[in-house]
């Protein structure tokens, strides 16, 4: 291709035009960026300073100089050393300017030059004879070209880290953090020591001081003082100190006004929901879009938001993240879409499911479930042994202690914390059960730091008498870690559970169970301890390989995630990248689950660029930078299949807290998802994902009204009130004071196909069963046998849905067999032509199974019928699928 | 090299003269020496469009007061009068690193609400000038590296954590090392040594810091890729003036550039990411030459 050519390509002329101007095109099938984006292609790149430079570069190239010896000469990327080659490249994952760049570029060819932030780009498809000495590009080097290092990272307005500060240097105790509580106490006392002092500071008081400091320090100081306040929720003073530091941006550092008027306009915004009970009374108040009816009475503080989104769109007018956030501002005060000017409009179209599930209605209030909370845990399972599924909350914030709801077994539940003996359990970012003891009666594990910095786990032994005593210290489990995910497994099949602890900051634990109430920390021996950089915010288990062995997968913060493959003694093989599943970095929630119904254990992972711009993109169709969620196909040969794109989850939602359940009873596992981070930016809506026969997923969240705006951590999915029909619990929350919410529990509409509930108990196995599989055959009226298969366990990484299992059998079922798998006396049971909507409870080794005597009832008691009715009135529509 | 530029430029500036009004340029630089006896300065001056390319050269004011508070490693920003033959800068006004980006901004804050607090453990924040306390750490190929070691020569410091998720930040940095480690490989680890220090030691371990290493083609013994005790580092950093923060996996923290000299004294401390590659360079170049003067001077 000539350079003259190339430059023309470089004018950015319509695609059909430059296959006109730029030939010779590839012939199908051949390596070319426009022919298959998905296609990895050997690339190699050289950057310049100077457009000049460049202009020059390109001239030279068409003269004949070698490519690889001009980058060596002239590039100032870190490829140049290695003579531009980039590696092995997906064009999708590059830069914006760089993939419009190789539009229409084919194999040997140069494109025309890209501006990017780091220069002037030139980058080259590789001919098949081209030497590469780079195959595998290197992620690291290459960062100043991916799409991910164009990631626009979400404005920071919650005061997270000034608090974070303002604890860490706060005068402690060397083993401040060995009991919740002190860290409870510490965390109040240094709050308001800091916000005290800095009040003092920017005190007219002290003017005399300020003005001798650098406006952008004095500017700052204002700053943290509002971030402190609105950390705590006191958004009154939040906003004098952020108007205070706006005016003195906009008089001393010009530069700084926009990010000052997006503070004010997420402040405004903030402190309008408060005001108008958006966290405490949510409703539908903060279920996206805000329908008309729901929008807010106070309206004043939205207004204020809208004029300051204004006024920053007016300088920086393509900024997603505020034209988002300004579209959120006018639905508050039912002024979407009308009243949005034009160019900032976010579409309705972008609010809408392409599918109906019904609505599914919050009914948290009505059933008693009332848990204001920061960023928590959910557990339901039945602590009581009575049938019932009891709910547990757990928060992040230091001084929250977990809620124990009692399930009064009447569509209603109490909150008995005290009696349970947890009042004294302060914080935990999340909750997981088992039954460490094989006592029957189920046990809660509490996860405490999270990315902040270490704390104790707490192990909660269930007394079988409705209370619980820590027993933490005397199991072995007291070393403080910043953890937030652990899983319970028999590793070696002897009957006990073992834990598996990712931590964030740190290498990863693994405890075996000695059977006695102790542990044995086997986290270096195992294999499993890694170097301590990953910053692990997930683990999973499950036999992937069929081989008789529970094998893990840590989803990591940093890097590529780990599969550890059980080497049938105690320690582990890392195979994550021979299996394929190294995961799109910056993992979160994770799980396995067999979301095509095949027999083998598939791999989901999430994935945590927390970016409100990214989000958007989704919702408006627009290619992304971050990376998007993965779904791994197992392939039953040990390897996996990364079948993203083509199941429709090729999208970046800013997820946090996810899980899995049957929402319609098909036998597919469908998905919903917590978002989010600490940022009070971070409005995107949770998600709701429905599967279709185990081919792709379709975003449901609209039509089901499950859309909730603020930030989701702990999902649980569990039949609630014995309907046959899994509910949704999700525990609502951030990571701050202020931004504390009402938990929400969605009650499933109902969409007339069968299940069954099968409460397996192990004999020689853990007695709760975890890590047994299930295979339940069925015959769907006029569709033919299918099989759908569960292995026990409470679902994803974040949130725990009860070890009974639920499963949807579809439309007209009948129950041909259902099969059981122990793996720990590798025992086998079958059992044919069962009755289909019960409760049945299997032991091992027996050989029949008995029927649970369980009564539906109302979830929300008898105020439901007065709700469900109106609801039904206002989404009466019946299911169109 | 100097010299060969300001031939050039001198051609640039003859080619400009032919006019009669003083012609006058918009000019941004950092400095890299200051002589105040001879009225003059020399600047690594970034692109003058239309009229010249990035490239360092020496410069005379007219009036000295204008070298007032200047020292190797200010950035600034002047106006380059070229009057035909002559040509002068005048209108100096230092250009100070004030980000405005997320990043640097919140590290900011929090060493404001870190300095308000207290609680800090180690000595003041060094100044330009003052001598470096000796550390100690590990690097890449986990041998101990200590500052006394590399007495008698250059060590430029940078700071940084691997897995930093903005290019315009760490990644810069580090690329800046990269591009020099070209421009000085007869110098390197003989007078020269670069040194980069990890605020994150939990997660850069030495295997992880000899990864990052081969991100950037480091070369073992020049440029050392450096970890230890998370208390070492903190003192250390805290000395530097580095300030960083955790902040979910990421961290929030200030960007600075250090170069210690033959003598172990801190010479040059460049905060920000605002000079590129070349302008380090050119001041790195400076302060290699000193020692031979000093030596010399010193044998006489």
């Amino acid at each position: 291709m000539s350079t003259k050519s190339a430059s023309i390509c470089g004018l950015g002329l319509l695609f059909s035009l430059v296959t006109i101007f730029c030939p010779p095109v590839l012939p199908q099938g051949s390596q070319s960026a426009k022919e298959n984006t998905t296609n990895e292609i050997p690339l190699q790149v050289i950057v310049v300073r100077s457009p000049e430079e460049a202009r020059d570069v390109l001239d030279r190239l068409k003269k004949g100089e070698n490519f690889a010896q001009l980058a060596r000469e002239k590039s100032v990327d870190p490829t140049a050393d290695a003579g531009g080659y980039m590696g092995i490249f997906n064009p999708a994952a590059l830069r914006a300017e760089l993939r419009d760049a190789l539009r229409g570029v084919g194999s040997g060819q140069v494109s025309p030059v890209a501006r990017i932030p780091s220069g002037y780009a030139i980058l080259k498809i590789m001919e098949k004879g081209d030497s590469a000495p780079v195959k595998e590009a290197d992620t690291a080097r290459n960062f100043a070209l991916a799409a991910t290092g164009a990631v626009k990272y979400v404005l920071d307005v919650d005061g997270l880290s000034e608090a974070e500060t303002a604890l860490i240097r706060f005068p402690k105790a060397s083993d401040w953090n060995a009991d919740p509580g002190n860290v409870c106490e510490l965390r109040k006392q240094s709050l308001t020591y800091v916000t005290g002092l800095l009040s003092d500071v920017v005190s007219p008081t002290h003017r005399d001081d300020l003005a001798r400091k650098p406006a952008i320090d004095v500017m700052q100081m204002h700053f943290a003082l509002a971030q402190l306040y609105a950390y705590q929720g006191n958004m009154d003073s939040a906003v004098e100190q952020y108007q205070e530091s706006y005016r003195i941006a906009s008089s001393d550092v010009p530069s700084a006004i926009p990010q000052m008027e997006e503070a004010l306009g997420i402040i405004y915004l903030h402190k309008s929901e408060m005001e108008n009970d958006a966290y405490r009374a949510p409703g539908e108040k903060c279920l996206l879009p805000i329908r008309a009816g729901s929008c807010y009475q106070k309206t004043s503080d939205s207004q204020k938001a809208i004029e300051y989104f204004l006024k920053y769109l007016d300088k920086k007018p393509e900024e997603l993240e505020v034209r988002w956030l300004l579209n959120l501002a006018y639905m508050t005060l039912g002024k979407y879409p009308e009243k949005v000017p034009q160019q900032f409009l976010i579409p309705p179209s972008a609010f809408e499911s392409r599918e109906d599930v019904r609505r599914f209605v919050d009914v948290a209030f009505e059933a008693g479930l009332k848990s204001f909370s920061t960023a928590g845990g959910v557990i339901v399972d039945d602590f009581e042994n009575n049938g019932l599924f009891d709910v547990v909350t757990s928060g992040f914030e230091s001084c929250a202690s977990l809620h124990y709801f009692h399930n009064n077994g009447d569509g209603t539940f109490t909150d008995q914390t005290e009696k349970a003996g947890l009042s004294g359990q302060f914080g935990g970012l999340n909750i997981i059960q088992t039954d460490y003891n094989n006592d029957g009666c189920i046990d809660i594990l509490v996860l405490r730091g999270g990315w902040e910095f270490p704390q104790r786990k707490s192990l909660l032994r269930n007394n079988c008498d409705g209370t619980f005593t820590d027993v933490t210290v005397e199991a072995g489990l007291a070393e403080p870690t910043s953890s937030q995910a652990a899983v319970w497994a028999d590793i070696n099949n002897d009957g006990l559970l073992d834990l598996f602890v990712a931590n964030e900051r740190g290498t990863a634990q693994l405890f075996l169970n000695k059977g006695d109430g102790t542990f044995k920390d086997i986290s270096i021996s195992s294999g499993i301890s890694g170097d301590g950089s990953a910053f692990s915010k997930g683990v999973a288990a499950a036999d992937y390989d069929n081989d008789g062995y529970v094998d893990f997968y840590v989803s990591n913060l940093n890097g590529d995630n780990f599969l550890y493959h059980n080497n049938h003694d105690n320690t582990f093989t890392e195979v994550g990248r021979e299996a394929g599943v190294p995961g799109s970095r910056a993992g979160f929630a994770t799980w396995f689950f067999d979301y095509d119904n095949d027999g083998l254990p598939d791999i989901f992972v999430t994935s945590y660029f927390t970016s409100v711009d990214e989000t958007v993109r989704t919702y408006l169709g627009l290619p992304h930078n971050a990376g998007a969620l993965k779904l791994y196909k197992n392939l039953g040969n040990g390897k996996f299949r990364d079948v993203t794109a083509q199941a429709g989850l090729d999208k970046v939602f800013m997820p946090m807290g996810a899980n899995f359940g049957d929402i319609d009873n098909d036998g597919y596992l469908d998905i919903y998802m917590g978002t989010g981070n600490p940022s009070y930016a971070s409005l995107v809506p949770s998600v709701l994902l429905r599967n279709h026969d185990g081919k792709y997923f379709e975003d449901v969240t609209f039509s089901s009204g499950t859309g909730e705006l603020h930030k989701g951590h702990g999902i649980a999915f569990a039949d609630l009130a014995h309907t046959g029909n899994e509910d949704i619990i999700h525990s609502v929350g951030g990571a701050t004071l202020g931004d504390r919410h009402q938990i929400r529990v969605f009650r499933n509409p109902g969409h007339g196909s069968d299940w069954i509930s099968l409460k397996l108990v192990g004999v020689k196995s853990n007695r709760v069963a975890i890590g047994t599989r299930i295979k339940v055959t069925v015959e769907n009226e006029g569709q033919g046998i299918r099989s759908i298969y569960r292995t026990v366990g409470s679902g994803g990484s974040f949130g725990a849905s009860p070890l009974e299992q639920h499963i949807g059998l579809g439309k007209s079922a009948r129950i041909v067999s259902i099969e059981l798998f122990w793996p720990a006396s590798k025992t086998h049971q079958v059992f044919h032509d069962v009755g289909k909507n019960q409760f049945l409870e299997i032991k091992e080794f027996g050989e029949t199974y008995a029927k649970l005597d369980r009564k539906p009832f109302r979830l929300g008691g008898q105020q439901m019928e007065a709700i469900a009715s109106a609801g039904s009135a206002s989404n009466g529509e019946a299911n169109k699928n | 090299m100097i010299q060969r530029l300001l031939l050039v430029m001198m051609a640039g500036v003859f080619a400009a003269s032919h006019g009669w009004a003083a012609q006058r340029y918009a000019a941004k630089g950092l400095v890299l020496k200051v002589d105040k006896t001879h009225s003059s300065l020399l600047i690594s001056c970034e692109e003058i469009p239309d009229y010249m390319e990035a490239m360092a050269m020496p410069f005379t004011v007219h009036n000295a007061k204008e070298l007032d508070g200047l020292i190797p490693g200010t950035m600034i920003e002047f106006t380059l009068v070229v009057d035909g033959n002559l040509s002068y800068v005048e209108g100096i006004r230092i250009h100070r690193y004030e980000g405005v980006e997320q990043d640097p901004l919140g590290a900011r804050r929090l060493k404001l609400i870190a300095g308000i607090a207290g609680g800090t453990k180690s000595g003041g924040e060094l100044r330009v000038g003052e001598p470096v306390p000796d550390f100690s750490l590990v690097d890449q190929n986990r041998r101990n590296v200590t500052l006394a070691q590399f007495s008698g020569k250059v060590v430029a410091i940078t700071f940084t954590y691997t897995h930093c998720a903005l290019p315009n930040f760490c990644f810069r940095i580090a690329n800046n090392f990269r591009q020099l480690q070209k421009r000085f490989s007869s110098q390197l680890g003989r007078d020269l040594v670069f040194m980069t220090i990890t605020f994150d030691p939990v997660h850069d371990t030495p295997e992880v810091m000899a990864k990052y290493g081969k991100t950037w083609n480091a070369d073992p013994n020049g440029w050392r890729l450096l970890t230890g005790s998370l208390s070492d580092v903190e003192d250390i950093c805290n000395r530097m003036g580095i300030s960083y923060w955790p902040d979910e996996g990421l961290m929030t923290h200030s960007l600075h550039t250090i170069v210690v000299d033959q003598h172990g004294n801190l010479v040059v401390d460049l905060e920000g990411n605002e000079f590129s590659a070349v302008q380090l360079g050119d001041l790195l170049d400076q302060v290699l030459r000193r020692p031979s003067e000093r030596t010399f001077n010193a044998s006489r």
